[in-house]
């Protein structure tokens, strides 16, 4: 018994060595590849920076920035994510002068796991377009980092041809938020509202099915296409917003399609009275300050009806359009006498530091 | 001497990287520059040292540059301000506007272009 013990204790003392060993030697590699990538910053920030600012050539510089690959791309990350216009154009050309793309297109091709997801996010980073190829391949990666590194490259690259098997690739993944597959999404520019637009048109006349298409429920694509629609005020979107725009549609579609128009600002030809009224507050917000945004006076009456709404965000934004439509003298009327919602109608004249509010309590 | 060319600039951005490139921009056109990395800092080191103008990132850690934007405005300090944002929005440009920013630039960012506007701004 006594020497069962002396052999376990012995294992572990053993044990316990060898993890501090490895956690010693991996603190050292790590120290020494901060210390190298630290001298060789120093020097490529000097040439980099003189080379930006067109007092360095392009052959100098690349003949400075040829080596260490890996080490070189983590020092120019923060450049190609920072800098534009003519800058990154020096970025790309530096780049292929010093052979780094050609490097990491052989890494993307031939390397390891963590090379292939190094190549991809530079190759992403400086948009290039010989990269797609194999970056549409990984879509369909076992590996989720390399996936997800070709989703991003693919995004940053812009290519339109594959924004519809981006999007079914990241809709059907559970590990993206929704922001995050907006922010995808939105990288491939303006340019890609053209495409939903168009495919949604296509899917209203029943010449294709979206939920077969992109395997996912209806509402969770229409969300995000409206939400794209939103953030580039894409005009000719709201075409395809207004038939969806029904009060029994699915609510979440509903909202993000309010939420566009906001930003969007454009009027519609359509009652807005069924949203005014509807059963989620978020809906009957989202619809007040949408009139809030087009100052539409024709709801003047929805809207004063509002200002006793059970949900403060649907008084605070019914409240906001009444005075965004210029009717303050309403406001204070219903402040003056106490009505319902009275409280909303002074904390927004309140904010908008309106001096009438001492006015309406005095009187 | 050109008096803009003594002009002494504030940089609070927390990526070293991006302010050491700036940093070499205004350098070269005889700015005196000094690097702060932190949000809370900011405040103090303007009432500790007088400043031309300010290059402000809105994501600072600590304390982030709106809640800087918003301080310094309160304490009626009109230091020229110019800041420098990942965040593109309107509303995000509008609302940096509406809390005192003179300049809004937005990153990517051309370095160039960022010079221009704190000459412009430092004229006005």
């Amino acid at each position: 018994m006594l020497r069962y013990l002396y052999y376990l204790s012995g294992g572990l003392i053993l044990f316990i060595l060898t993890i501090v060993l490895i956690i010693i030697i991996y603190h050292l590699l790590y120290k020494r590849r901060n210390k190298i990538f630290e001298q060789k910053k120093e020097k490529w920030e000097a040439v980099l920076f003189q080379y930006l600012n067109n007092d360095l050539s392009l052959e100098k510089t690349a003949s400075v920035m040829n080596d260490s690959y890996l080490y070189l791309y983590d020092f120019l990350k923060p450049y190609l994510k920072n800098l534009k216009g003519d800058n990154f154009e020096k970025l790309r050309q530096l780049v292929q002068k010093n052979k780094m793309i050609d490097f990491f297109l052989l890494k993307l091709k031939k390397g390891n796991r963590e090379e292939k997801i190094k190549a991809a996010a530079f190759l992403g980073k400086v948009r290039e377009k010989r990269a797609l190829p194999l970056l549409k391949e990984y879509l369909n990666s076992e590996d989720k980092s390399l996936m997800t590194a070709s989703i991003w490259a693919i995004a940053d690259i812009g290519e339109q041809e594959l924004f519809f098997p981006v999007l079914k690739t990241v809709l059907n993944e559970n590990s993206f938020t929704f922001e995050a597959l907006t922010e995808i999404l939105i990288r491939f520019g303006e340019e890609s509202c053209y495409q939903i637009k168009e495919f949604l048109e296509i899917n209203y006349r029943a010449e294709n099915n979206l939920t077969e298409i992109l395997e996912v429920p209806e509402y969770q694509s229409l969300s995000l296409f409206f939400d794209i629609f939103g953030y580039f005020r894409f005009i000719p979107g709201v075409e395809v917003m207004v038939p969806t725009l029904e009060a029994d549609f699915n609510e979440e579609v509903l909202i993000h399609i309010f939420k566009a128009l906001v930003k969007i600002e454009y009027p519609i030809d359509k009652d807005l009275s069924p949203f005014l009224n509807h059963k989620s507050w978020v809906v009957r917000s989202q619809a007040a300050r949408y009139l809030a945004e087009i100052k539409e006076s024709n709801y003047l009456s929805d809207l004063k009806k509002l200002l006793s709404d059970q949900n403060w965000w649907v008084r605070y934004y019914s409240a906001l359009a009444i005075f965004e439509l210029g009717k303050k003298d309403l406001l204070i009327e219903i402040i003056k006498n106490k009505e319902p919602g009275y409280e909303m109608g002074r904390y927004i004249l309140d904010q908008a530091g309106d001096l009438k509010v001492g006015e309406a309590d005095s009187g | 001497m050109d008096a803009e060319k003594t002009d002494k600039i504030l940089i609070a951005e927390d990526d070293a990287s991006i302010s050491r490139l700036i940093a070499y921009k205004f350098e070269k056109e005889d700015y005196i520059i000094k690097v702060i990395e932190e949000g809370d800092k900011v405040l103090a080191e303007i009432k500790a040292d007088s400043y031309d103008a300010l290059v402000l990132d809105l994501m600072l850690p600590v304390l982030d540059g709106m809640q800087v934007l918003k301080r310094i405005r309160e304490a009626e300090i009109k230091l020229p301000v110019l800041v420098l944002s990942a965040k593109s929005q309107e509303e995000d440009i509008l609302k940096a506007l509406n809390a005192g920013a003179d300049e809004y630039v937005t990153k990517p960012f051309r370095p160039d272009e960022l010079l221009l506007r704190l000459k412009k701004m430092l004229a006005n």
